[in-house]
């Protein structure tokens, strides 16, 4: 497996990311680097690397681009229990624009937008796993409700690049 | 007449901010500057491991990590008594990773983050040239993708089609510069965004002559854009925009607290550095020292309820969100019962001051180019000016301090874990001067306080009733069109401001997210 925070040169990149990002500070909004965490124990494909994105937004524009797929994991605001998983693409939601919907929110998006200005161009395919949070106080622990939906999370991920037996899915 | 106009969030991207005006006859008659995060850092330090702080404190704000690393590290030196033993290895790549950070940071700015209230991105949509990446943007705006580009106002552009032509091509450009000053970063810093190098005592990336020259070509091409594009660009929109020259002058006192070290001298306060501790005024740009003992937090129109008026090492943070006559979560820092500005401006201000030759020299160059005496400093596009310049002295002075890089030789001084210490680490971020606290007892973390650039520049009204540095340089401005105030968002983003930090949650809106539940 190769570490994706050492940031390589576009043409030593693998061809997927797996990318977490959250604030490990205020509790289930780091879900997404604990899953990052979590797979760095699990057996990987090859061409997957893993990243653990942190709060960093425009700053990863240059890890986005020129991949074939994205897997993107974060805390998502569903409205349904803490620890419900969701899976969609870019294209699946309205994103909005305007009031109520806070620009630092669209960090990512932005980022994917940006990477589309570069040479290398934006991930041919982006997906999202998005995990409902409980609790956002400050804080370094999940929520047992989001704990336990981390071991969930990893599972999807690993068939998500076909290296799980459940789905069959190769990338 | 009376307006009211709010703009929010208003860093673009990053950060929780909310600037509220009141504008009366054209002009802003009172500006409220507040922060929607509570500041509840300390409360996770608290018990845990010294060395944890490093680590923790980096996670604070996604846009300064490198920073909160270097200034963590700093207080933890102090306060396990090595801050003498750090090795010159050790002291220079600190240096390095810190200029790097610097200069990515101060492009981010510029073109990703400010530029783009001057430079009419739309207007790309009318060229009919070959230039590719013009042709990439056009295309990019043809699809509706504005997301980068918004939220922006019409009216006020100036520049002409070539410039703003340029300037375009040059905001995807500076995307590639951005990203060699993080793989020059990393070439010390190992990973990013969150680097592991730096920790107590110095850091943990041995020197190689491999990592010299690479560290130094890279930098070479960061400083031929720095020259050629970037310094060139800052000029060309303040030529278009002069009046930015006389508007959002603000406080009128500049403090730092020095970073980039020269030597390893034990006491922070004594340390020679690149970037000149010190205080200065815009009434007679005369140098006077830092006294760190002198800072206060006052927190009467903050939301907290625990002591107002304490110095940093003593804070306290007891949330009060529906006190009486607060409104932000920031608190309000002053230095000797004043109000302070920080930041690029003041560091090259007291720089400036100081008599620094390198500095008077750009200054000095950059205001005989315009006709303009040293009060042009004190505004929008001295702001601009300042950082422009600042990433140049670093950039040059990185160049040489690569080459004194030993391989072979230590990185790192070692310790023993303190059952007792205190320490202070004083740095500065790009966005200006950053301070952590901490004191350990019986082993672990007693207490730990930091206070970010931002809540200088962006502080609320004081126990006094004074009004923050934004505040001040927001209040009295005259308004053209309360529709598109121009003149607001582009005082505000020439602080460069950042609210540590970052709840960024995915909120998805008018979409129904069950249908794609999976577990």
């Amino acid at each position: 497996m190769v570490d994706g925070n050492r940031l390589a040169d576009a043409a030593n990149r693998s061809p997927i990311l797996v990318l977490g990002v959250g604030n490990i500070l205020l509790r289930d909004e780091g879900v997404g680097v604990r899953v990052i965490e979590a797979l760095r124990e699990m057996p990987l494909p090859e061409g997957v690397e893993l990243l653990d994105g942190g709060t960093a937004a425009l700053d990863l524009v240059h890890f986005l681009a020129g991949r074939r797929k994205l897997i993107v994991v974060d805390a998502v605001q569903a409205g349904q229990e803490p620890g419900a998983v969701f899976r969609f693409t870019p294209d699946d939601l309205s994103w909005g624009g305007g009031e109520g919907l806070s620009l630092h929110q669209m960090g990512l998006l932005d980022g994917l937008a940006m990477a589309d200005l570069l040479a290398d161009g934006p991930p041919r395919e982006v997906v999202v796993f998005g995990v409902q949070p409980g609790e956002l106080g400050w804080g370094l622990d999940l929520s047992p409700a989001v704990a336990a939906a981390v071991s969930r999370v990893v599972r999807l991920v690993l068939d998500e690049l076909g290296a799980g037996p459940a789905v069959g899915r190769l990338c | 007449m009376t307006d009211r106009i709010v703009i929010d969030p208003l860093t673009r991207i990053e950060g929780h901010l909310k600037i509220e005006v009141v504008v009366e006859d054209g002009r802003v008659k009172e500006a409220r500057s507040s922060g929607m995060l509570f500041r509840g850092l300390e409360l996770i330090l608290q018990g845990r491991d010294p060395r944890d702080a490093q680590r923790i404190t980096q996670r604070i704000c996604g846009v300064c990590p490198t920073t909160h690393s270097l200034a963590s590290a700093l207080a933890l030196d102090a306060a396990f008594g090595i801050a003498a033993d750090i090795p010159a290895n050790g002291r220079i790549i600190r240096n390095l990773i810190q200029g790097a950070n610097y200069i990515q940071s101060h492009i981010l700015h510029f073109y990703h983050l400010a530029a783009l209230d001057y430079v009419d991105v739309a207007a790309v949509a009318d060229y009919h040239g070959s230039d590719p990446v013009l042709n990439s943007v056009k295309d990019f705006i043809e699809r509706g993708v504005l997301a980068p580009f918004v939220p922006r106002y019409e009216g006020d552009y100036r520049l002409s089609p070539e410039v703003n032509r340029a300037a375009v091509a040059h905001y995807v450009q500076a995307l590639d510069m951005r990203r060699l000053a993080h793989e020059m970063l990393a070439v010390f810093g190992g990973k990013m965004p969150h680097n592991m190098a730096v920790v107590p005592g110095g850091v943990t990336e041995v020197v190689t002559e491999d990592k010299v020259v690479s560290f130094y070509w890279k930098l070479q091409t960061l400083r031929r854009f720095i020259d050629n594009v970037y310094i060139p660009d800052v000029l060309a929109v303040a030529e278009a925009y002069a009046d930015y020259f006389e508007i959002g002058a603000g406080c009128g006192n500049y403090l730092a607290y020095g970073g980039l070290d020269l030597d390893s001298h034990p006491d922070l306060t004594q340390r020679q550095r690149f970037l000149t501790r010190g205080t200065t005024s815009a009434v007679d740009l005369t140098p006077r020292p830092l006294d760190p003992e002198r800072i206060r937090e006052d927190v009467g129109h903050s939301r907290y309820r625990s002591g107002s008026g304490l110095h940093p090492s003593q804070g306290q943070t007891e949330p009060e969100p529906h006190k009486e006559g607060g409104y932000s979560w920031i608190k309000a820092p002053r230095y000797d019962g004043q109000v302070y500005e920080v930041g690029p401006l003041a560091r090259i201000l007291v720089a400036y001051a100081q008599g620094m030759p390198q500095v008077r020299e750009l200054v000095d160059g950059v205001l005989a180019h315009f006709g303009a005496s040293p009060t042009a400093l004190f505004s929008v596009l001295g702001r601009h000016a300042a950082r422009a310049l600042e990433t140049k002295l670093v950039a040059d002075a990185m160049a040489e301090w690569v080459l004194e890089l030993r391989p072979g030789e230590p990185v790192c001084a070692e310790y023993t874990l303190p059952q007792e210490g205190e320490g202070m680490g004083l740095w500065e971020a790009p966005r200006g001067a950053l301070g952590h606290w901490i004191s350990i007892k019986d082993g672990v973390i007693a207490n730990y306080q930091c206070v970010v650039p931002t809540t200088w520049n962006c502080s609320p009204r004081d126990d006094q009733g004074r009004p923050g540095p934004v505040e001040q340089a927001l209040e009295g401005t005259e308004v053209r069109d309360k529709e598109n105030p121009f003149e607001l968002v582009r005082i505000v983003r020439s602080f460069d401001p950042c609210i540590a930090c970052a709840v960024h949650l995915v909120t998805p809106r008018g979409t129904e997210l069950a249908r794609f539940r999976v577990g």
